[in-house]
């Protein structure tokens, strides 16, 4: 019985409901979809203790009470437990905030945002590869849909963008799919082990190729990467939170499912040439962004380069470092929305003379998850950072200069961002020149403007800097975590056996 | 939480100065509605410049104006563009040649795509 | 022999699908060249599923010769499955090159350039 399970068909029934509710009363539809993503963060708890309490930490269940090879499995390990808590941890903060963000209680953006933790969560609880496929394409065609939101000019443009590219990059996971179906005879993930390893094939490579390129894309990768930018512009800034967070952190576990337990192939030489190019290439390029969100995502972009070269070396940091940057990259996204209410604005030049009277908690969480992604001590960035430069450095020390160097660029955009929205000469931050004491053209009609405390922005914002704080501070509890979920990946056959004599 | 009343009742009491310059200057505003999205701020009409001409503002300590290459300047015009952080390292390494690589076309990042499934390719069967 | 011949065509499909991908630039044929790169890979799919003097898998009594006979029903299910997907993606994008067609009057897209670099 896995109570994680649950979140599944109660995010759809949410996803149904809600437009329907939206019919007869407005207000019950943000309530409805902050109920639905609670009862799936609580389920998502309540199967800690079962798993850590099962034999082999790994709890299984076959749909339809179907023979094992035969029907569609159900198998969490630890990792995907993980994976699971956070994607509903993060959606719920989302919903929480959207609240606020969202005026006039929109019904096909709750909706949307419960059928893509839908989406998010089935790829997370899959043992079977076509049904990985089948939740990912749920995933895709809302966000998709999320990403037009505004029906704007750039919301279309990055929508259609993201939608072609998508879409030709899930085609090929498709041909992956097909040809292993074809080399094997069988679509579960441990029968597939079993099979590619007895009679080793010259299709193997091609099929992984095929796979990592399509995922590649999805978790945006560097030379398909170029999406990710556009989307998280044009997104509205909760769902954003979402794209730069759950939605790479299940398809990174996507890939490593893939590599690791089905194919038992530990690529070095690929995954620390894609990962240090996009470390560099993200920070480079974050440098001299204008707009904070495409600064913000293409932070997102070079975390996840680390994550890679992470993988190369030692699986613990690697793990450690994707929680890591799930919060953080929520916490910085979050922030920014919730300090963003009010205006349509994004340019970092056009932000710096407004006036936009923050709250206190928005500059120190946005300033909590800056320094974080760069690398301060006594943040949960830095524990996940140091991790991976001692690793690297007995092996690989030139990827560790590069490493380095990233963190210096990281923390260099980041103060940029932090003194361009929240201490330059047009915020009131404190007293003497260079206050705002003018009202200007472009400012915020301070008559239907919301302000942006209360429940629904402080929620969010509290709970991510505390888990910043908590894993900063006590960093062996978040290391011996990722240990342990370090050594049940690193032996597929416990995996193969458990699912298999179910 | 002191300090953040004494910053609402300056806000407040800034906000009455500029509706009554607003009406005495007849000024044409325009709310942006969140449905269908505005496109950024226009520039309406204004005599005198781009900043208001606020009442004597009041600063309680420290300086009270700017100085900059010879001329006193309005504090709220000194909003560094984004373009000249870290600009020397950007342009001696040539960087924003990288950015300019980024067409916004959609067949360029096609191409990228198939470029990248290729060289995937190519180095997997090598190694494998 | 006749499993070549269906394996040959679903590579022309698959080519001539990121070949309308790749060099069209209206995005209607974009989406049309998306279609056929996924037809090719739906025939693919149900090719892989063939056997030799196959027939087609319906049991109407249990008759254990026949039952080695059938072609394989699997791949015919995933192939319903992804068509749908396709579907579902091909109407999406239609919706939104409506509205792209309104905001811009172009479909052209080496015009849409407002989000770049």
């Amino acid at each position: 019985m896995i109570p994680s399970f649950l979140a599944i068909p109660v995010l759809l029934c949410a996803a149904f409901l809600i437009p329907l509710a939206g019919i007869h009363k407005k207000k019950w539809v943000p309530i409805l979809a902050i109920t639905a993503t609670l009862v799936s963060f609580i389920a998502s708890l309540m199967t800690i203790t079962p798993l850590l309490n099962s034999t082999d930490k790994i709890l299984t269940h076959q749909m339809g009470s179907w023979q094992v090879p035969y029907g569609i499995t159900i198998a969490i390990d630890q990792f995907s437990l993980m994976i699971i808590t956070l994607i509903t941890f993060t959606g719920l903060l989302a919903a929480i905030l959207s609240k606020k963000y969202i005026k006039h209680s929109k019904p096909e953006y709750y909706s949307l945002l419960c059928l893509l933790l839908a989406g998010l969560t089935g790829m997370a609880h899959t043992g079977d590869l076509f049904n990985l496929f089948v939740f990912l394409e749920i995933t895709s065609i809302s966000s998709y849909a999320l990403t037009a939101f505004y029906t704007e000019k750039k919301s279309c443009e990055a929508s259609i963008k993201y939608l072609i590219m998508g879409a030709f990059a899930t085609s090929l996971i498709l041909l992956g799919i097909a040809l292993t179906y074809g080399l094997t005879g069988t679509l579960n993930m441990a029968d597939i082990a079993i099979a590619v390893n007895n009679n080793p094939s010259p299709t193997i490579p091609i099929i992984i190729g095929l796979l990592l390129t399509g995922l590649a894309l999805k978790s945006a990768i560097v030379p398909l990467h170029a999406w990710k930018p556009d989307v998280l512009e044009a997104t509205p800034i909760p769902i954003g939170a979402i794209f730069a967070s759950a939605s790479t952190a299940t398809c990174l576990y996507a890939i490593i499912r893939i590599l690791y337990t089905i194919f038992d192939i530990h690529l070095t030489t690929l995954m620390l040439a894609a990962g240090t190019i996009t470390m560099l290439i993200g920070a480079i390029l974050a440098m001299q962004q204008d707009n904070i969100l495409r600064l913000l995502a293409y932070s997102a972009i070079s975390q996840v380069g680390y994550i890679m070269i992470a993988f190369a070396t030692d699986t613990t940091s690697a793990i450690f470092h994707l929680f890591n940057i799930t919060i953080i990259e929520a916490l910085l996204f979050l922030s920014v929305s919730a300090l963003l209410i009010n205006t349509k604005e994004t340019g970092m030049t056009k932000l710096s003379t407004m006036n936009l009277n923050p709250a206190k908690i928005i500059p120190t969480a946005f300033l909590v998850g800056a320094l974080s992604n760069a690398g301060i001590p006594l943040l949960n960035g830095f524990s996940s950072k140091w991790l991976i430069y001692i690793t690297t450095l007995e092996t690989y020390p030139l990827i560790t200069i590069a490493a380095v160097l990233t963190s210096a660029l990281t923390l260099a955009y980041s103060l940029k961002a932090y003194h361009m929205l929240f201490r330059s000469a047009g915020h009131g931050m404190g007293k003497g020149p260079g206050t705002a004491t003018t009202k200007q053209q472009g400012d915020i009609n301070h008559n239907t403007a919301q302000k942006n405390t209360g429940p629904a922005i402080l929620i969010p914002l509290i709970t991510l800097i505390i888990i910043c704080l908590y894993f900063g501070i006590f960093a062996e509890q978040g290391e011996l975590i990722s240990q342990q979920i370090a050594e049940s990946l690193s032996n597929n056959n416990i995996y193969i056996q458990a699912v298999l004599n179910k | 939480m002191t300090i953040h009343n004494l910053d609402l009742i300056l806000a407040v009491s800034i906000l009455l100065t500029a509706i009554f310059m607003i009406a005495k200057n007849k000024m044409q505003y325009r709310t942006k509605d969140w449905v269908g999205g505005g496109s950024g701020t226009d520039s309406t009409k204004h005599k005198g410049g781009i900043y208001y001409n606020a009442k004597k503002e009041e600063f309680p300590y420290g300086k009270t104006k700017t100085y900059t290459c010879g001329e006193d300047v309005n504090p709220r015009e000194l909003n560094t563009a984004q373009d000249t952080f870290y600009n020397t390292f950007i342009k001696t390494f040539k960087l924003n040649k990288l950015k300019k690589l980024h067409t916004g076309r959609l067949t360029d990042y096609l191409y990228w795509i198939f470029a990248s499934l290729v060289i995937i390719l190519t180095i997997l069967v090598l190694i494998l | 022999m006749i499993i070549v011949y269906s394996l040959i065509a679903a590579v022309i499909l698959t080519a001539l699908g990121t070949y309308a991908l790749l060099a069209k630039d209206n995005l209607i044929k974009k989406i049309i060249g998306l279609g056929i790169f996924t037809d090719g890979i739906h025939l693919l799919l149900i090719s892989i599923g063939y056997k030799e003097e196959g027939i087609a898998p319906i049991i109407r009594d249990i008759n254990y010769q026949q039952l080695g006979a059938m072609v394989d029903p699997l791949p015919q299910a995933l192939v319903l499955t992804s068509i749908v997907i396709e579907l579902s993606i091909t109407a999406l994008a239609l919706v939104i090159i409506i509205q792209i067609h309104k905001k811009y009057k172009t479909i052209n897209s080496k015009h849409l350039r407002r989000l770049k670099e």
